[in-house]
């Protein structure tokens, strides 16, 4: 009787035995993948290949060529983007489509200008609202950005504070 | 001192006291209270009483005989013997059983997917696209900064 009582006891908690060692597997995983991404990487090569061949050549170029960059992440980078893309598909669609579109922008300013506009936004994405504020209000800001590079700067410092920010995973 | 008849989770501190087995000073505490608590008086003198019963009791003695009695049922009801082996059995297979059923509901979450589980996996090829490409855009964002530090920049 103690030992049907026993096996009742683990049939009841078979389901939450099995979500701690589910947890726990997800936890020892070198890197995350995001979800979409997982599939694809677990793959068997000659699997992932037929599935791309399939695609038209601009577009398989392309996916060949972010996933061969998202591949050169170390497993600390991969988790440090993970965690940001985790917030990033939690923010509402109108925010997502707005930090692509003013990425897009950026994108077609000449690099050494990008480059300063992205550690700018990056900057002040890390300051506490009050003191951005201040900071893209001071004269030195205004001399240094165009009102259309400011309007820029400040849409991104905005949405890039909504995503963690924390430093310590950065390599 | 709170009643331990009523408190609950403590009746064991009467039932040791009663079997002389609480230190001086919460014997003497628990005496104390006796004095004005009925409920804890009437639990103390049950419990001395199951002592004073259990001590004057005896077990029955075996016969002589019982195992030669025993014996001969066991011969004569021989078909019943099984059930003296199935009986332990069943709770165990229940119990394997259990152990079976945990295994296999862990599975799929625990244990590495087999090639042909991957290779039944959907993959929406355009999802991947758009999470790459977003992805891409937030390491841009995020890791190509910390490469460019500019030391003459004012905070």
């Amino acid at each position: 009787m103690r030992m049907a009582r026993l096996a009742l006891l683990m049939l009841l908690l078979a389901p939450a035995g099995n979500f701690v060692w589910a947890q726990d597997a997800a936890s020892d995983r070198p890197g995350w993948e995001p979800p979409p991404l997982e599939r694809l990487l677990n793959m068997p090569a000659e699997e992932r290949a037929k599935r791309l061949e399939r695609l038209p050549e601009g577009r398989r170029k392309r996916l060949e060529e972010l996933l061969e960059r998202y591949q050169k992440l170390s497993p600390e980078q991969r988790r440090y983007i993970a965690e940001r893309y985790e917030a990033f598909r939690r923010m509402p669609a109108a925010e997502q489509d707005s930090l692509r579109n003013l990425f897009r922008r950026l994108g077609e300013m000449p690099e050494q200008r990008r480059m300063e506009l992205r550690r700018q936004a990056w900057r002040l994405s890390m300051m506490p609202p009050v003191r951005r504020r201040a900071r893209m209000a001071s004269p030195w800001f205004r001399q240094r950005y165009t009102p259309e590079e400011r309007e820029l700067i400040a849409g991104l410092a905005r949405l890039m504070s909504r995503l963690p920010r924390g430093l310590s995973a950065l390599p | 001192m709170e009643c331990p008849a009523r408190v609950g989770e403590n009746p064991q501190v009467l039932i040791d006291y009663c079997a002389g087995a609480v230190p001086a000073d919460v014997a003497a505490e628990l005496e104390r209270h006796l004095e004005q608590c009925p409920l804890c008086r009437e639990f103390c003198r049950a419990q001395a009483r199951v002592w004073s019963e259990l001590d004057i009791w005896e077990p029955a003695a075996v016969s002589a005989s019982f195992d030669a009695c025993l014996r001969e049922r066991l011969a004569q009801d021989g078909g019943r013997r099984w059930k003296w082996i199935w009986k332990p059995a069943i709770p165990l297979a229940a119990v394997a059983a259990a152990i079976l059923v945990v295994a296999l509901w862990r599975g799929p979450a625990g244990a590495p997917a087999s090639p042909i589980t991957k290779k039944s996996e959907s993959v929406d090829v355009e999802q991947v696209e758009k999470a790459l490409e977003d992805i891409d855009m937030l390491k841009q964002l995020y890791l190509a900064p910390r490469a460019e530090t500019d030391s003459g920049e004012k905070l």
